[in-house]
C-alpha cells in the first residue's frame, strides 16, 4: 500500500513538473515574443541610410504613366490560315485543308517560302530532334508511337502552281530532317504582294511527347498543320529546324479553323467558338480568332469543364479529368487574378477567352505549354494539399505567356530568354503579389517558400556555365536551358527590382510590352527600355548578365573591433616627448574589409551590428573590388552583414555576405527542430 | 535481484515507474539528438556569419535556408546516409531499453540500474526475433492489401483521383492492419518478458490475450496511441507559433516538443503495463516442483516451446498454495483462472530454486 502511494506521489511530481513546464515555457515564450512585430524595430542609435529606392505605393503615378504608353490595338496580319481538320481519334490522325493567305511583309522581294512541319521531329529515332543528346527539361521520355506530317497539296492560286511538287524534301543540311522545308517560287513575291496557297495535309499524332499527341483517347493537336515561317522586315526567313529546347516564332494573322470530331469529344481550342453543328454523330466546331500566330487544340471524350467570366468580359473555361475540380477552381482562380495583374502590369488582354486544360496524368508531357487563348497546365489532383503551389505557379506562368510570347512575339528559338525569363519573372512578381512570402510553397507550421528564392537557387547553381542570352539550340543541357532562360533571367530582373526598385521594373517592362505588343523585339528593345527607364547602369548590368556571363559575389573579408586603448609611440620631439593624444572618444574602433568577386556592378548596403544588437547601415557604391569600413562607436562590433535584405539576388554566395565575431557551432534551432523530427519518427518507426 | 514473490508487481502502472519511463525518454532523446547533430552542425555553420544565427534559416521565403541547402549540399549527402543508418541502429537498440521498461512496470520494489541491465538484456534475442517476424508480416499484409487496392483502382481508368483515393484507402487498411500487428507485437514482448518464453510460446501467448479481451486490448491501445499522436501536432503547431527568433523562444520550443515526448513516452508505458496485466492472465500456472538450473536453457530465445506446467501439489503439502513463478505474479481480483486454480505455497528452497532460475 504504501509502495503504492509512493509510486502516485511519483507520478504526480512528474506530472507537476510537466504542467509547470509548460505553463513557464508558454509564459516565457509569450512574454519574448510580445514585443517582437512584424517588421524589425530600430534600436537605438541606428542610422537608417536612405532606401536606394523608396517604393512607390500601389496606384503610383508611376504606373499610370507607364499605363499610358501607346499600345497597337491589332496585329499586322502576315499569315492568315483558314483551315478544316478532321480528328480520327481512333487512328490519332487529323486530316487537314484550307487556305493560307500570306503577305510578303518584307523589304525585299521573295523567290521562295519557308514551310515548319514541326510533327516530322517524331517520325523516326533520325530526325534532328531525336538525334540531339542534350537531355533534360522536358520530353525526355521516349516514343511509343511516332507521328509525322504529310503535305499533300500546296497550291498557289496566284501563281497557278503547285509549290510541293518542287519543295525541298528535307531540312537544309539535314536530309534526315523534314521539320524546315524551303518551297522555291515560279517568280518573286514583291514587298506588300499576297500569295494564297491551297493546302491539303495529314497530321499522325506521336503518343504524347513534348506539348502535342495522343494519350489513349486524350489528344492534344499542337504544331499540327503547315506552318510558315516568320519573314523579317529586312527579307530574311526566321525559319528553323525543330530543336529540343526550342519553342517557336511566326508571324501574325487571323485565324478560322474548323474542327470536326466525334460528337463525344470536348473540344478546347484558340479562339472563340463561332459554330457548333451536329450531324452524323460527329460535331462541327468553329473557332474564330484574330491577332494571334499560332493555333492549337485538344480533344478528349472524358473531360470535365466548368467556365467563369471575369470582370472584363473575358470567358474563362477550364477543361479538366474528372476528379480535378478542386484544381480546376485554383486554376480559374489564378488566371482571375493573372489577366488583372498582367493586364494592369503589362496592358490589358485584348481577346474575349482563355481555355486552361489541365492534361490527364498520363499526359503530362502536353502540360504546361502556351498558345494563344489556350494554355495547359498539369499536376496531380493532390498537389494542392501538398502546401505547394504548383499549380497556381503553372496557371499563372503559362497565363503569363499570353504576353510574354503571344502579344509580344519574340524569337523563342533565337532568344528564348525574351519569353520564358520575362516571363518567369512576371510570374514570380505576380504570385509574390497574391501570396507574399510563400508563393512557391507554404509548408506545415507556416513557414513559406517564395518563389524568387527557387529561381535564385537554380539561376545560382549554373550561372558560370553558359551565356543567357543565346538560342536555345546551343545550350549543352536541359538544366542549363531551364535554369539560364527561366530562372537566372528571372533574378536578373528581380536584382534589378532590389536595387533600382521593383515599380521601375514594373515600369520597364510595362512600356516593353506595350510598345511591342503585336510585334516582334528582340534583345535590343528590351535593354533600351531598361536604359531609358533605369539608367545606363542598369542596362550594362543587364547586357553583361545576360550576355556575358556577368556574375558577381560579396564578402565579408575581416571583421575587428578593439577597445581604444591610449595612444602608444613618441609624440613630438623624442628627446623631449610630449604627452600623447587625449582619446575624445571612450569606446571601441574596429575595421570591416568588404569585397566584390565578378564582372557585375551593384550598390550595397552593409550594415554593422553591435554587441547590444544595434546596427548602423552604411552604403558601398559596389565600384572597386574592396571597400573598407571603419567603425568607432560605444559599443563593440560583433557583426557585418553586406545586402542584408537580399536586394542582389545575382549575388553567387549569399553566406559569405556576413560576418560574426561569435563563431560557428551547431545551429542551435535547426538542432531543436531536427531531434524532434527524430523524435517523431522514432515514435513511428521505432519499438 | 530481487524476483521473490514479494517482489512481482501484483497491478503494474506506469505512474509507478516514472524513473524508468524518465530513463527510456533519456535514451531516445540522446539517440534524437546524435541523428540531428550533423544537421545542426552542417546548416548552423553554413549560416554561423549571421548575427542572428541560424534563425535565418527560419525567415519567410525561405532565401537563406534554399541557399545553406545548396551550398551544404555536398556535406549533407553523407551527413543523411550516416544519419540514417543511426536511425536504423536506434531502432533496434530500442529494444533495450523496451525490455527493460518491461521489466521494470512488472516489478516491485526499488530497481537498481544493475536489475535494468539484466531485464534489457535477457529477453534480446526473442525480442529481435519477435522483430523480424513482425516487419515480415506487415510487410506481407501491407503489400498484399496495397496490391489488392492497386488491382481494383486500375479498373478505374478515367477518373484517377477515384483510382487514387482507393489506393488511399487501402493504404488506410494496410497501416491499420500494421498498427494492429504491433499491438499482438506488444503483447508477444510482454509475453516473453513475463513468461521468459521464445518466439513461438510469446506469440501463442498473444494471441491468447487478445482472445482474452480484445476490445479492451484495442480500445486501451486505441487512446493511448490518439493521445499520443494528438499531443505531439499540439506541440508541433505550438512550437511554430512560439518561433525561433530569439534563444528563449528556442528554449520553449524545446520544453513543449519535449514535454509532448515525454508524455508520449508515459502513454507508451501506460499501454504496456496494461498489456502486462491481460498476458499475466493468460499465462500458464507456475510450477511448484522445484526447478533444476542446470535443467533450463541458457536463454529464452532457446526455450522455444510452453514454458513448465503447473503440477500437482506434493501430497504431504497439500494445503500450501503454489507462488508465482518470477514475474508471473497475478492476484485472483485480476485473474478468473487465478482465481479457479487452488493457490499453493510454495516452500521456502523451492523459492530459493525459483529466484536462480530467473537470474539465469
Amino acid at each position: 500500500m504504501s509502495k503504492r502511494q509512493g509510486g502516485r506521489g511519483a507520478w504526480g511530481r512528474t506530472l507537476l513538473a510537466i504542467v509547470v513546464g509548460l505553463g513557464a515555457t508558454y509564459g516565457a515564450a509569450l512574454a519574448a515574443t510580445a514585443g517582437v512585430s512584424a517588421e524589425p524595430s530600430s534600436a537605438p542609435g541606428v542610422e537608417l541610410a536612405e532606401a536606394v529606392i523608396p517604393p512607390s505605393p500601389a496606384g503610383s503615378g508611376a504606373l499610370a504613366a507607364f499605363a499610358a504608353e501607346p499600345m497597337a490595338a491589332h496585329a499586322d496580319p502576315v499569315a492568315s490560315y483558314t483551315l478544316r481538320a478532321s480528328l480520327d481519334p481512333n487512328l490519332h490522325q487529323v486530316r487537314g485543308e484550307g487556305t493560307i493567305v500570306w503577305r510578303n511583309a518584307s523589304r525585299i522581294p521573295q523567290r521562295e517560302l519557308w514551310l515548319h512541319l514541326y510533327l516530322n521531329a517524331f517520325k523516326n529515332e533520325k530526325t534532328n530532334y531525336m538525334r540531339q543528346r542534350a537531355r533534360g527539361f522536358r520530353g525526355g521520355g521516349a516514343l511509343a508511337d511516332y507521328g509525322w506530317i504529310r503535305v499533300s497539296k500546296l497550291f498557289a492560286r496566284e501563281l497557278d502552281t503547285e509549290l510541293w511538287d518542287k519543295a525541298d524534301r528535307h531540312t537544309p543540311g539535314d536530309p534526315d530532317d523534314e521539320t524546315d522545308i524551303r518551297v522555291p517560287l515560279p517568280r518573286a513575291i514583291e514587298p506588300g504582294e499576297t500569295l494564297t496557297l491551297d493546302v491539303a495535309f495529314v497530321s499522325d499524332l506521336p503518343s504524347v511527347t513534348l506539348r502535342t499527341g495522343f494519350d489513349e483517347s486524350f489528344h492534344m493537336v499542337a504544331q499540327w498543320f503547315p506552318k510558315l515561317a516568320k519573314i523579317e522586315p529586312d527579307g530574311r526567313w526566321a525559319h528553323f529546324a525543330f530543336y529540343r529546347f526550342s519553342e517557336f516564332y511566326a508571324d501574325y494573322g487571323n485565324y478560322d479553323v474548323t474542327i470536326d470530331a466525334p460528337e463525344r469529344y470536348v473540344i478546347g481550342a484558340t479562339g472563340r467558338l463561332d459554330k457548333e453543328t451536329t450531324k452524323d454523330g460527329r460535331v462541327e466546331r468553329r473557332f474564330l480568332q484574330e491577332d494571334v500566330h499560332d493555333f492549337a487544340f485538344t480533344a478528349w471524350d472524358h473531360f470535365r469543364e466548368v467556365t467563369a467570366t471575369t470582370a472584363d468580359g473575358v470567358a474563362l473555361r477550364c477543361l479538366y479529368p474528372p476528379g480535378f475540380d478542386r484544381d480546376a477552381t485554383i486554376e480559374l482562380d489564378a488566371a482571375r487574378f493573372g489577366l488583372e495583374h498582367f493586364g494592369a502590369a503589362y496592358g490589358k488582354y485584348p481577346y474575349g477567352t482563355l481555355t486552361i486544360v489541365h492534361p490527364p496524368p498520363g499526359a503530362s508531357e502536353a502540360g504546361g505549354m502556351e498558345y494563344p487563348t489556350l494554355i495547359t497546365t498539369g499536376g496531380p489532383w493532390w498537389l494542392p494539399e501538398t502546401g505547394a503551389r504548383a499549380i497556381e505557379g503553372v496557371t499563372i506562368h503559362e497565363l503569363g505567356h499570353q504576353w510574354f510570347y503571344g502579344l509580344v512575339a519574340t524569337n523563342e528559338h533565337a532568344f528564348p530568354f525574351l519569353d520564358e525569363g520575362l516571363n518567369s519573372y512576371a510570374e514570380g512578381e505576380s504570385m509574390e503579389a497574391r501570396w507574399p512570402g510563400n508563393s512557391a510553397a507554404r509548408l506545415p507550421g507556416g513557414f513559406g517558400v517564395a518563389l524568387p528564392s527557387g529561381y535564385r537557387v537554380a539561376a545560382a547553381e549554373v550561372e558560370h556555365n553558359e551565356a543567357v542570352a543565346q538560342s536555345a539550340a546551343r545550350f549543352a543541357s536541359g538544366s542549363d536551358y531551364g535554369s539560364l532562360v527561366y530562372s537566372r533571367t528571372a533574378t536578373i530582373l528581380n536584382t534589378l527590382a532590389g536595387v533600382y526598385g521593383p515599380d521601375r521594373v514594373r515600369e520597364a517592362i510595362g512600356r516593353y510590352t506595350r510598345r511591342y505588343r503585336f510585334r516582334h523585339p528582340g534583345p535590343e528593345e528590351l535593354l533600351g527600355i531598361l536604359r531609358d527607364t533605369m539608367g545606363p547602369d542598369a542596362e550594362l548590368a543587364t547586357r553583361q548578365a545576360l550576355f556575358e556571363r556577368g556574375w558577381v559575389d560579396y564578402s565579408v573579408a575581416e571583421l575587428s573591433s578593439n577597445r581604444m586603448e591610449p595612444v602608444g609611440g613618441v609624440f613630438g620631439d623624442p628627446d623631449k616627448p610630449s604627452a600623447a593624444p587625449v582619446l575624445d572618444t571612450y569606446g571601441y574602433r574596429g575595421r570591416v574589409l568588404v569585397r566584390r568577386h565578378g564582372t557585375l556592378v551593384f550598390p550595397v548596403d552593409i550594415d554593422l551590428v553591435m554587441d547590444d544588437g544595434s546596427t548602423k547601415r552604411v552604403r558601398w557604391d559596389g565600384k572597386g573590388v574592396t571597400h573598407e569600413v571603419d567603425y568607432e562607436g560605444e559599443r563593440k562590433l560583433v557583426a557585418a552583414v553586406i545586402d542584408p535584405e537580399h536586394r542582389v539576388l545575382l549575388d553567387d554566395d549569399l553566406l559569405n555576405n556576413a560576418q560574426s565575431d561569435r563563431g560557428g557551432g551547431p545551429g542551435s534551432r535547426v538542432l531543436e527542430r531536427g531531434m524532434f523530427g527524430a523524435e517523431l519518427l522514432l515514435w513511428l518507426l521505432a519499438p | 535481484m530481487n524476483h521473490a514473490a514479494e517482489s512481482i508487481e501484483d497491478r503494474p502502472l506506469a505512474r509507478k515507474r516514472p524513473g524508468v519511463v524518465l530513463l527510456v525518454y533519456a535514451f531516445r532523446l540522446v539517440a534524437a539528438l546524435l541523428v540531428a547533430w550533423p544537421f545542426a552542425v552542417t546548416l548552423g555553420g553554413a549560416v554561423s556569419g549571421y548575427p542572428r544565427g541560424d534563425a535565418v534559416l527560419f525567415d519567410q521565403g525561405g532565401m537563406l535556408l534554399l541557399e545553406a541547402l545548396r551550398r551544404s549540399a555536398g556535406a549533407l549527402r553523407p551527413t543523411t546516409s550516416s544519419s540514417l543508418l543511426l536511425f536504423v541502429l536506434v531502432c533496434f537498440l530500442s529494444l533495450l531499453p523496451l525490455a527493460a521498461l518491461l521489466g521494470a512496470l512488472g516489478a516491485k520494489g526499488r530497481v537498481t540500474a544493475r536489475d535494468l541491465g539484466a531485464w534489457a538484456l535477457r529477453p534480446i534475442g526473442t525480442f529481435s526475433l519477435l522483430l523480424g517476424a513482425a516487419a515480415i508480416v506487415e510487410a506481407l499484409l501491407g503489400g498484399v492489401v496495397i496490391a489488392v487496392g492497386n488491382a481494383i483502382a486500375r479498373r478505374e481508368t478515367v477518373d484517377l483521383r477515384a483510382a487514387d483515393q482507393i489506393r488511399i484507402g487501402f493504404v488506410a487498411f494496410a497501416v491499420l492492419l500494421v498498427l494492429l500487428v504491433s499491438v499482438f507485437h506488444d503483447l508477444a514482448r510482454v509475453a516473453a518478458v513475463r513468461g521468459e518464453l521464445g518466439m513461438r510460446a510469446s506469440i501463442k501467448r498473444a494471441f491468447a490475450a487478445f482472445r482474452s479481451a480484445p476490445l479492451s486490448l484495442l480500445g486501451g491501445w486505441s487512446w493511448r496511441a490518439a493521445l499520443g499522436a494528438a499531443l505531439l501536432g499540439v506541440a508541433l503547431v505550438a512550437a511554430s507559433r512560439i518561433g525561433v527568433e530569439r534563444k528563449l523562444q528556442v528554449f520553449a520550443g524545446f520544453l513543449v516538443h519535449q514535454a509532448s515526448v515525454l508524455a508520449v513516452f508515459f502513454l507508451r508505458a501506460s499501454w504496456l503495463a496494461a498489456a502486462i496485466r491481460h498476458v499475466d492472465r493468460v499465462l500458464p500456472k507456475p510450477t511448484t516442483e522445484p526447478v533444476v538450473p542446470a535443467s533450463l536453457p541458457e536463454t529464452p530465445a532457446e526455450n522455444d516451446g510452453e514454458p513448465p506446467q503447473a503440477a500437482p501439489p506434493p501430497a504431504e503439502h497439500p494445503a500450501e498454495p503454489s507462488a508465482p513463478l518470477g514475474p508471473l505474479a497475478e492476484t485472483p481480483e485480476e485473474n478468473a483462472s487465478a482465481e479457479a486454480s487452488d493457490p499453493a505455497s510454495v516452500r521456502p528452497e523451492e523459492k530459493v530454486v525459483t529466484e536462480e532460475r530467473l537470474d539465469a
